[in-house]
């Protein structure tokens, strides 16, 4: 196919390209565009996998390691006082009740 | 670089525009958008077969295509062929998923114009109607050659560039294209 060729045919076929122009201009300008913002940053989610994260690490804290702990003091203690050698007092509360509270000042105490 | 108001961005060129953006200048990007996204939209429309809605999202997926690869743009290119080559693929990808797109435009052939049809103030003429039909009766190859040529005014060696075929092939193609729809016209008329 050779540039003449082309030529040719297109002369030929002015009236077509001349329409197609013409529709292409009505159709572009009657074309409704949204807006487009790609490089507007997006709000972060207040679910964010740092959050999910944090939450996670807390309920394991709360939930896992601190009874485990307590309950080892717990053991310890009950196992000192067991053995005759110890006794365990927290400012007049029961060791349970202490560890409830919070309170894991623990004061051992030499036997009665 | 200097930050330019909206007029003096109205004024630059597509590459300067594109320099500006890659520069994170978001109303250069805005300039460029209202620039092209009604031509791009046109363009999408006739390419698949008068989809408006899919043509909206991927006038939406070419600027973003554009802002993410802002830096891929090399100076002293054409922003117009790298733009239709970006729009050009979308389509593509759009072919590939062809049954809908194809069932679409056979059943819009055969029902008539009335769903073809988006923009009621052309619906009465004729004329467009004989043409729209016989575009979308194009064979897809015919009718990409045909539409990046004379509809968007590309020359024969970016349509070239932009379809990975060769600048005689693609002449081959306007030149049945020309002949087909002349032909539909005819017997449409």
């Amino acid at each position: 196919m050779n540039d003449n060729e082309l030529k040719r045919k297109e002369l030929e076929n002015t009236d077509i390209l001349e329409l197609l122009h013409e529709m292409r201009n009505k159709e572009n300008n009657s074309f409704a565009t949204r807006e487009c913002r790609p490089y507007a940053k997006r709000k972060r989610s207040l679910i964010s996998p740092y959050w999910l994260v944090a939450a996670s690490m807390i309920g394991f804290v709360v939930g896992i390691a601190v009874p485990k702990g307590m309950q080892d003091v717990h053991d310890d203690a009950l196992a000192q006082e067991r053995n005759g050698n110890c006794a365990v007092s927290i400012d007049g509360n029961s060791l349970g009740k202490s560890i409830a509270l919070g309170d894991v000042n623990l004061k051992l105490l030499r036997s009665r | 670089m200097k930050r330019l108001t909206v007029d003096a961005m109205n004024r630059l060129s597509d590459e300067e525009l594109m320099r500006h953006i890659a520069n994170d200048r978001h109303a250069a990007f805005d300039t460029l958008y209202s620039r092209y996204a009604k031509r791009a939209g046109g363009f999408f429309l006739r390419m698949l077969a008068y989809d408006r809605e899919k043509a909206e999202d991927l006038v939406q997926e070419l600027f973003v295509r554009v802002w993410t690869n802002r830096n891929t743009f090399k100076a002293g290119r054409s922003f117009r062929t790298w733009l239709y080559a970006m729009a050009y693929n979308l389509c593509k990808n759009e072919y590939r998923q062809e049954t809908v797109h194809l069932a679409y435009s056979e059943e819009c052939l055969k029902r008539g114009e009335e769903t073809v049809e988006p923009f009621d103030k052309l619906e009465s003429d004729e004329r467009y109607r004989c043409l729209r039909r016989a575009i979308q009766a194009l064979p897809h190859e015919q009718r990409d050659a045909f539409l990046l040529h004379y509809d968007e005014e590309l020359t024969i060696a970016e349509v070239s560039r932009i379809t990975d075929t060769p600048e005689g092939t693609v002449k081959s193609r306007v030149y049945a294209a020309l002949d087909i729809i002349r032909k539909e016209m005819d017997k449409l008329k």
